[in-house]
């Protein structure tokens, strides 16, 4: 399992050559415990993320490809497996793994220079270098002049871009996102995509990448792991053969729309089997009032 | 005739028939009622408008016992505020004021912050501090008067008593509300407990504490006059009730008039405050205090 990458990619991928992986996960399981259940979040997964390399990872809602990412960044905790980053084991949160939030996760009560210099701030980086590190950064996402604007007087895009600019204030080799479009419309969403591979590019990150757009994982990535719905496993495993560097055009190519069907048609029994998970848990929740509150307060 | 013709005739207005001169006499008044209508002009018209009628009243039915017009109750506050005879009762209620609302924005942030962090503290304090914060403990005026006498003590007690609580059960809700993807964000970075606090919980406890700031202060002021009126040497309540006994009502009236000032000069201040501490919330929120 755990030269899994080169068996699925041999030599196809300009990333792959480096030898053994930046961030290696391995047989990772989780497992929540209530009183009258217990539920298999996700089980026995594996993945290896190759230096530079871009990976994707697409399965149904609630399939728990968050809660992996939250796992690999230390967030919360496995209950069985193991995460290595350059061969350590990954335990806690740290500055070598940037995330990158759903939604925006920004501070409303900071200006957008000061949530971008959080990461700096916290880990406790000396004041000038962090205020040079952060005009760097509000240049890179195209923010240089809304600095000192407070997240409310930003479009969803622009808050997007902050968030990213955050995670990627430290430096980490290892950038992890979650979802971090989906609350965006479909052309800033586009716009946004064509921004993130550009910077990628220039700061040569391994990214982990979550999704539940298909098209969305195919432009942006150098491969991509199907999740299956609950309890989440690995499913599949694609290399994505465009060429880079690739433009908006590359989505109207018909390697791409190849693939995409090619993905959808494993991932399509998935997602039917999550929406009737989801439905059961519905119909169930309505009959005991501890879900009632839960939506109430929602 | 067909229906076309009656369904024209029914619906459509027949300004050939009118003389030019009504229609545009009735434009006019129609931008003079809306003029007249607005917003802008009702609501500062309501208030001439109830001195007005105030001042009718108490000259027409000779009410000189009950109600004074506002005409005279100025004159009484101009002489009282300009011979300087005002200066020892303003001065104790101000003082009075300056040191309980303070003290109980101090008192109750400080004991809010401790039952919002601690949950051994929370569970032993929070259903008593609940109880009191509905109790009306203003009852208790009598007895605070017989504990601390008549002096400032036992005023700046009362008023504490009654504006701390409502700061207390603020101050630990704001700083357990808040959104967990926010605590999440200051985890990734590698943040401990105390950076969650410093970056998360006490920042989104501000607009809590804000609000909890306004209930107070219009508490306090509520407070002391009644705490005055129970028993002290100097204080604008004490004005009033004094008053009272000569039958002196305009006096009464100018003792109201500079309590409800104070009310809304406090009231604005902390608004204002409120306004500027709070200002990343965005125009929207502004505008609801305004």
């Amino acid at each position: 399992m755990d030269n899994q990458s080169d068996i699925a990619a041999p030599g196809t991928s300009r990333r792959r050559d480096t030898g053994f992986p930046l961030l290696e996960v391995r047989d990772l399981g989780k497992k929540y415990n209530s009183s009258r259940e217990s539920i298999v979040a996700i089980e026995s997964v594996s993945v290896n993320l190759a230096q530079g390399e871009f990976l994707s990872i697409v399965g149904p809602s609630g399939c728990g490809k968050s809660t992996l990412l939250k796992i690999i960044a230390g967030l919360s905790t496995a209950t069985s497996g193991s995460i290595r980053l350059n061969g350590s084991e990954v335990v806690r949160p740290g500055p070598d793994l940037g995330f990158v939030f759903q939604g925006d996760a920004l501070l409303p009560w900071r200006t957008i220079r000061q949530n971008v210099a959080l990461g700096l701030e916290i880990s406790g980086r000396h004041r000038e270098a962090a205020r040079i590190r952060t005009d760097e950064m509000l240049r890179l996402v195209g923010l240089a002049e809304f600095g000192d604007r407070f997240p409310v007087e930003l479009s969803g895009g622009m808050r997007q871009r902050a968030n990213l600019a955050r995670g990627l204030a430290l430096d980490p080799p290892v950038l992890l996102m979650d979802e971090p479009f989906a609350a965006l419309d479909a052309q800033t969403r586009e716009i946004m995509q064509t921004e993130l591979l550009k910077i990628w590019r220039q700061n040569k990150k391994s990214v982990i990448f979550i999704t539940h757009q298909i098209e969305e994982a195919v432009f942006l990535s150098d491969r991509i792991i199907l999740m299956s719905a609950r309890p989440g496993r690995i499913i599949g495993d694609f290399i994505v053969p465009i060429e880079r560097p690739r433009s908006s055009a590359v989505r109207f190519s018909n390697e791409f729309r190849e693939l995409n069907r090619e993905i959808w048609q494993q991932l399509r029994d998935e997602v039917t089997r999550a929406n009737d998970q989801s439905k059961a848990a519905t119909l169930k929740g309505s009959q005991s009032t501890g879900w009632g509150l839960r939506t109430r307060r929602r | 005739m067909n229906t076309l013709e009656v369904a024209q005739r029914t619906t459509a207005p027949q300004p050939r028939y009118r003389p030019k001169v009504l229609t545009k006499l009735t434009a006019r008044s129609v931008k003079l009622m809306a003029i007249a209508t607005s917003s802008r002009v009702l609501r500062p018209a309501s208030v001439v408008i109830a001195f007005a009628v105030w001042e009718a009243a108490a000259r027409w039915f000779h009410l000189g016992l009950f109600l004074a017009p506002p005409s005279i109750i100025i004159g009484d506050l101009w002489d009282w505020i300009s011979t300087g005879k005002i200066w020892p009762d303003l001065s104790t209620s101000l003082a009075e004021i300056a040191i309980a609302f303070p003290l109980a924005m101090v008192l109750g942030i400080l004991l809010g912050l401790m039952m919002g962090f601690n949950q051994i503290l929370r569970d032993l304090l929070e259903p008593t501090v609940t109880a009191l914060y509905s109790t009306p403990l203003l009852a208790l005026t009598p007895l605070f008067i017989v504990w601390l006498g008549i002096g400032i003590e036992s005023k700046i007690a009362l008023m504490l008593c009654v504006a701390v609580f409502p700061v207390i059960i603020n101050t630990a809700v704001g700083v357990r509300q808040v959104q967990p993807d926010l605590i999440a964000v200051v985890r990734a970075f590698g943040g401990s407990k105390l950076d969650i606090i410093r970056y998360v919980r006490l920042p989104s406890a501000v607009p809590y504490i804000t609000a909890s700031a306004q209930i107070a202060v219009s508490r306090v002021i509520v407070a002391v006059f009644v705490a005055e009126l129970f028993g002290a040497r100097d204080g604008l309540g004490v004005s009033i009730q004094r008053a009272a006994s000569r039958f002196d009502v305009p006096h009464m009236w100018s003792g109201i008039v500079v309590l409800a000032m104070l009310g809304i000069l406090g009231v604005g201040l902390v608004g204002r405050l409120e306004r500027a501490l709070t200002s990343w919330q965005g125009e929207e929120k502004d505008r609801t205090h305004g």
